[in-house]
């Protein structure tokens, strides 16, 4: 044993130092590289910026060493040279040297004396201003007068001073002009010159700059203050923001849509995580960065997925660009009734509405053999139904018709009638002229939505239900959308015939009819339907205070994954989306289960033993994947917490009427009927162009102008020919759809052309909000009243609520940016009438000879309060007694100004042209037109009432 | 004297101005391209017939329900099928349906009149490009309403014996009535070749100046629709072609007596 003294360590001492400095090296190299994977990324990006920059220099060089571009840019250069050459000229270079002497000389001799001394008179004016006001407060009148002369005569001198400087001007530029011409040549070949090399040289110039000033690699943080966030997604994703994409490739490419999501969601304030989730504060992997790592509640929101955050601080009422997928899935929720069952905070606030009929009048209403076999699978009766599949066997089916049987409240339905092949015609024929056709089909499945399908509706509806449901719908069901289409009985009747007829043999009789009586089997329906919660939808005798019987979804989205009952599945679906175990991503396994529970609710059931009153009780929806992953987003969005109110979009002002207003729109289907738009044009040179499409071939299309079109230099109304090959893209107008079916009959049926057959389609809406007066709207949604006596087709009564009445009527005033509810209307006051008189004496006096007029003679074919036209009521115009509640003044005059130009097509003739009518009323065509509208605006009651028109009885004689 | 020199050089430049914009704009859309005019010598000729198939309906009349005054009280017989005792029917367009060159393009209609309130006359034909005097010859207000998809759509009143001129650029079959006299009907067919003729009462027509070739001659009336046929044309030679024109059978559904 050696001495302590003798020993050597330097052996150790060099392996320890050794290891010091290794794990110096690695603590180092791990610090700047390894948990820096960013720099890496970061260097790439600048890397292909610049790739991208010099691969647009190359092949703009290339462009212009082509022998053809090099031909152009020679032969430019050879003109440049030679006029240079031409300008070189003695000649022209003395006329040249001529001119610029002349103007240098006026410059010097005649502006800028000139200037100066209206330099000084201004000044002596300033000084002159002071004095006099100086002298109002110490010195007498007599000095004030003085001044006052003074500044007077300054003015007057500085004035004159400005005419010479003006002249001598004009005649500055004109010399430069001269001067100009002389070089003008060169200048435009100077300017052609560049264009050729100007991208190149450009090109070059970025490719410069992004060498040789590479920023620094560093973190690109953004701090969200008032959420105390943290974000530094873009250290990675550096071009996420900019303006031109360099690869596609991630973490390198730009935000899909950056015009929509990231110019309204400006990074520094909203960060990436705000919609996007994950762990945005890390920067050592991207996994971590994406929160796809064990236990991080909100992995990272990808693709579609992210729309799943609009929620958070958008309205759910509105529809938003770029979060179409949200807003299916928002109308999907309420298309399905999901709220039924489940309370989801934010749906079924809409109380005049249900989701399914009530059913305290089934026994009279249907036949109980559709309602066995409707039980039992509903789509395959009508596939549209939102009625989702209970899976109930026939036993089930008995049971719950019993019950339903035992508590409704009818009458005894007549025996089954028949009905002539006359009374089934005429019923088609009211069905299909009155407007039911707009929500309704009465062939199988043609998409239309609204309203039930008609196609076998005699299988399911007992005809004397039919009758007084079409009579007064909401007496039957108060929260229905169906509305009065105020037909008498006898129609009622009609149209009742015709749908018992539309019947596909689709039933079988029943063979015994007894259990609907049977108590015993009503009690076992009675645990049905309490067991399936049919109450959520249905409004059942009994039952109207029961609870949603489905789990809340309010905030399905941040619902615990340990929560989700998997079952004997849990392995199959989570690597169905490439996972081992749900902490993994929590969010992918929140929606595996989520999209296997929408895809077959029950099948968490399988292989496992349950009670039956445990088993599991959600229907089938039938719905498509799509419909899955669209309702995935809305789920996912689903979740606790709130942003501060600061980020909060609060639905205000002209949107929320709009949004509101199409809400309405949407509820009462008035689409189905009215045209709310119209088509817009976008060609390939820019153009834009607002009107209709009246016919489209193989080459063309023609295209009616609604507004004026600068670009195509065309006015409103004209139609011009387009030919497609010029179109980029076009927007069709929305609305309107039963159209077709009344104008295919006029055609058909009494062989009118097309064009004359749409003035038997409804109104078109578009522009209302400046024809008609907001007060009068409210009134006629509430009440409507028949405005056009041509029309078979029938604006219903809604039963809206005053509510819903008056944001509609505030859409439309919205839509067209006009005052709601108040507007002053100043041609009904005495007022104005009085000044007009004065103006013009006699002025309502020679309105109402216009209006008269054989050559007008508004009487030939419209209604004035008692007084009606000659000829077939379907053939007259509307009351003008209504115009003066109903129009806008402004409209009027549009309208009689040429009323083609606001409803083409219309019978309205236009009449005021320069120089007619002049013996009647003298003026332009907008006097005669304004003239008229103050009449209509304050018709007189002798105008109104039959017996005081003697000079039309006159006439008739 | 040199006054009227000058205004006569701003004339000259107008038309010349004017005519260059019409060719442009007429070259851009392609309208003057599709039919070339000019000599044809030892032109075809295509004859015939417009009969109506199976038994000629019975003649309906129009009712005049409106300014009896001038319109008169009685009823006004339908122009909308005139069909006579042999099945010929009156007021058929026969023409040729596509044909790039022939025979210089003139003539055509130059006024419809509404007199008495009826259109006079009530079938009429004008090239494209063309102007026409629409006239009212009565004491009372029509309006003018054409029913047009492809040129400019018009409604207008015209004044007792006012009028209108209106062009028509593209070739297309117009409907023209006056919304005031529901009655009262007019057809326009905007032609698009020379190539066209009106039946008579004997419902025969005639197609003069035809280069020889093969064509596709359809006939048109307004409540028959329109048929098709091909026909075979050589140099000098006269071809035959009659048409038959059948009665739609129409949608079953009555309107409800009120
Ligand atoms: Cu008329």
């Amino acid at each position: 044993m050696k001495k302590e003294e003798e020993k050597s360590y330097v052996g150790l001492y060099i392996i320890l130092s050794f290891i010091l400095a290794v794990t110096n090296v690695w603590a180092l190299w791990n610090e700047i590289v390894g948990k820096r994977p960013w720099k890496e990324y970061q260097a790439r990006y600048y890397d292909l910026e610049y790739d991208n920059a010099k691969k647009k220099y190359d092949d703009a060089v290339l462009a212009f060493e082509q022998q053809d571009e090099q031909d152009l840019y020679k032969a430019v250069e050879q003109k440049l040279d030679k006029a240079k050459n031409e300008f070189e000229k003695p000649k022209i270079q003395l006329k040249y040297k001529k001119i610029l002497d002349e103007l240098r000389a006026l410059d010097k001799n005649e502006l800028a004396p000139l200037t100066f001394e209206s330099i000084v008179t201004r000044n002596k004016m300033m000084e002159a201003e002071y004095q006099y006001g100086k002298h109002k407060y110490l010195h007498g009148t007599r000095n004030r007068e003085e001044s006052k002369r003074n500044i007077l005569e300054l003015d007057d001198k500085s004035k004159k001073l400005a005419e010479k400087i003006k002249l001598v001007e004009e005649k500055r530029v004109e010399l430069q002009s001269g001067l100009d011409r002389f070089k003008g040549a060169i200048t435009k070949y100077t300017k052609e010159l560049e264009s050729h090399s100007s991208n190149m040289l450009n090109y070059k110039e970025t490719m410069v700059k992004l060498e040789s000033r590479r920023p620094q690699l560093q973190v690109y943080q953004v701090h969200l203050e008032e959420l105390n966030e943290v974000d530094r997604c873009m250290s990675c994703h550096v071009g996420i923001d900019k303006k031109e994409s360099v690869s596609e490739e991630q973490p390198y490419a730009l935000h899909p849509r950056k015009d929509v999501y990231l110019d309204n969601h400006p990074p520094e304030r909203f960060g990436c995580a705000l919609c996007h989730e994950g762990q945005a504060r890390a920067t050592t992997s991207p996994k971590k960065a994406h929160g796809e790592v064990e236990y991080w509640l909100e992995p990272m929101h990808k693709g579609k997925v992210a729309q799943s955050s609009c929620v958070k601080c958008h309205d759910r009422g509105e529809e938003l660009v770029g979060g179409e997928e949200i807003w299916k899935a928002i109308k999907l929720v309420e298309e399905l009734g999901c709220y039924g069952c489940h309370p989801i905070e934010g749906f079924d606030k809409d109380k005049n509405s249900m989701i399914g009929p009530d059913l305290v009048e089934i026994s009279s209403k249907v036949n109980p053999a559709w309602l066995v076999s409707w039980l039992q699978g509903p789509k395959s009766f009508r596939s549209s139904t939102r009625m989702p599949d209970f899976k109930l066997n026939e036993d089930d089916a008995i049971a719950i018709t019993s019950y339903l049987w035992q508590n409704s409240e009818g009458f005894e339905p007549g025996e089954l009638e028949e009905f002539d092949e006359e009374t089934v015609e005429e019923g088609a024929f009211i069905f299909e002229s009155i407007g039911c056709l707009a929500c309704h089909s009465d062939v199988e499945e043609d998409g239309k939505i609204h309203g039930p399908n008609l196609a076998r509706i005699g299988e399911k509806m007992n005809y004397e239900y039919l009758v007084s449901w079409l009579l007064e719908p909401k007496n039957h069901q108060p929260r229905t959308k169906m509305p009065d289409l105020r037909l008498d009985e006898e129609d009622a009747k009609y149209v009742a015939a015709f749908l018992t007829s539309l019947k596909s043999g689709y039933l079988e009789v029943l063979s015994s009819e007894e259990f609907l009586t049977d108590e015993k089997t009503a009690g076992r329906g009675k645990d049905l339907v309490n067991r399936y919660g049919c109450f959520g939808c249905h409004k059942i005798q009994g039952m109207e205070e029961k609870t949603k019987i489905g789990v809340e979804l309010s905030e399905i989205g941040s619902k615990h994954i340990h929560l989700f009952d998997f079952g004997l599945l849990e392995k199959e679906l989570l690597h169905g989306v490439g996972l081992e175990s749900s902490h993994e991503n929590i969010g992918e396994a929140r929606r595996a289960w989520l999209r296997a529970k929408l895809t077959d609710p029950r099948q968490f059931d399988e292989g496992r033993y349950k009670r039956p009153e445990d088993k599991l009780r959600m229907p089938d929806f039938n719905l498509t994947k799509d419909e899955i992953e669209t309702l995935l987003v809305l789920l996912t969005g689903m979740r606790e917490g709130d942003l501060p109110e600061s980020y909060i979009a609060k639905l205000e002002g002209e949107k929320r009427s709009l949004v509101e207003g199409k809400r309405v729109i949407d509820k009462f289907n008035c689409m189905g009927c009215h045209q709310f738009s119209i088509d817009t044009l976008h060609l390939k040179d820019g153009v834009v162009a607002k009107g209709m499409v009246k016919l489209e071939d193989e080459e063309n299309l023609y295209f009616q102008l609604w507004e004026d079109n600068e670009g195509l230099g065309r006015k409103a109304g004209e139609t011009m020919q387009i030919a497609n090959e010029d179109i980029k893209s076009m927007s069709r107008s929305e609305g309107g759809d039963i159209g077709e079916f009344i104008i295919d009959y006029h055609v058909e049926v009494e062989g009118r052309v097309a064009e004359e057959a749409k003035v038997f389609t409804p109104p078109v809406l578009y522009g209302e909000g400046k024809k008609v007066q907001g007060p009068w709207l409210f009134d006629f949604l509430e009440e409507p009243v028949a405005l056009r006596p041509w029309l078979d087709v029938r604006m219903p009564t809604f039963k809206m609520t005053e509510d819903e009445a008056t944001v509609l009527a505030r859409y439309f005033a919205a839509l067209e940016k006009e005052e709601y509810p108040y507007e002053y209307i100043a041609e009904t006051k005495e007022k104005y009438l009085e000044e007009k008189e004065k103006e013009k004496p006699g002025y309502l006096t020679m309105a109402e000879h216009l209006f008269k007029s054989k050559n007008v003679n508004c009487a030939s074919c419209h209604v004035r309060g008692d007084i009606t036209p000659e000829g077939e009521p379907a053939d007259w115009a509307p009351d003008l007694s209504k115009a003066r509640d109903r129009l806008k003044p402004d409209w009027i005059v549009n309208w009689l100004l040429d009323p083609q130009l606001i409803q083409p097509g219309t019978k309205m003739p236009k009449f005021f042209r320069e120089g007619v009518f002049q013996d009647i009323f003298p003026g332009t065509p907008d006097e005669q037109a304004v003239a008229l509208k103050d009449l209509l605006m304050n018709l007189p009651d002798e105008m109104l009432k039959q017996q005081a028109d003697e000079s039309e009885s006159e006439e008739e004689e | 004297m040199k006054k009227f020199a000058g205004r006569y050089n701003i004339i000259c430049f107008l038309a010349i101005a004017m005519l260059s914009l019409v060719l442009f704009f007429g070259n851009s859309r392609n309208i003057l391209a599709a039919y070339e005019g000019g000599a044809v010598s030892n032109g075809g000729t295509i004859t015939g017939t417009v009969k109506i198939a199976g038994d000629a309906p019975e003649a309906k009349t129009l009712k005049v329900d409106k300014d009896q005054a001038t319109c008169g009280h009685d009823d006004i017989p339908s122009e909308a099928l005139i069909v006579s005792g042999d099945s010929a029917i009156k007021n058929a367009v026969v023409s040729i349906t596509k044909i790039s060159k022939g025979k210089k393009f003139e003539g055509g209609t130059t006024t419809i009149d509404q007199k008495g309130c009826v259109f006079i006359p009530h079938v009429s034909m004008v090239p494209p490009g063309s102007t026409i005097e629409l006239l009212n010859s009565d004491d009372i207000m029509h309006n003018l309403h054409s029913w047009s998809m492809k040129n400019t759509a018009f409604n207008e009143g015209v004044t007792g014996h006012g009028k209108l001129p209106k062009t028509f650029e593209f070739p297309e079959t117009i409907k023209i009535t006056c919304d005031v006299h529901k009655w009262m009907t007019s057809w326009l067919i905007v032609q698009e070749n020379p190539y066209y003729a009106i039946t008579g009462a004997d419902g025969k027509f005639k197609l003069e100046g035809v280069p020889a070739g093969t064509y596709t001659v359809q006939a048109w009336q307004e409540s028959l629709g329109k048929t098709t046929q091909e026909v075979t044309v050589s140099a000098g030679g006269e071809a035959k072609a009659d048409f038959e024109l059948e009665e739609k059978s129409k949608k079953k559904r009555k309107r409800k007596r009120k």
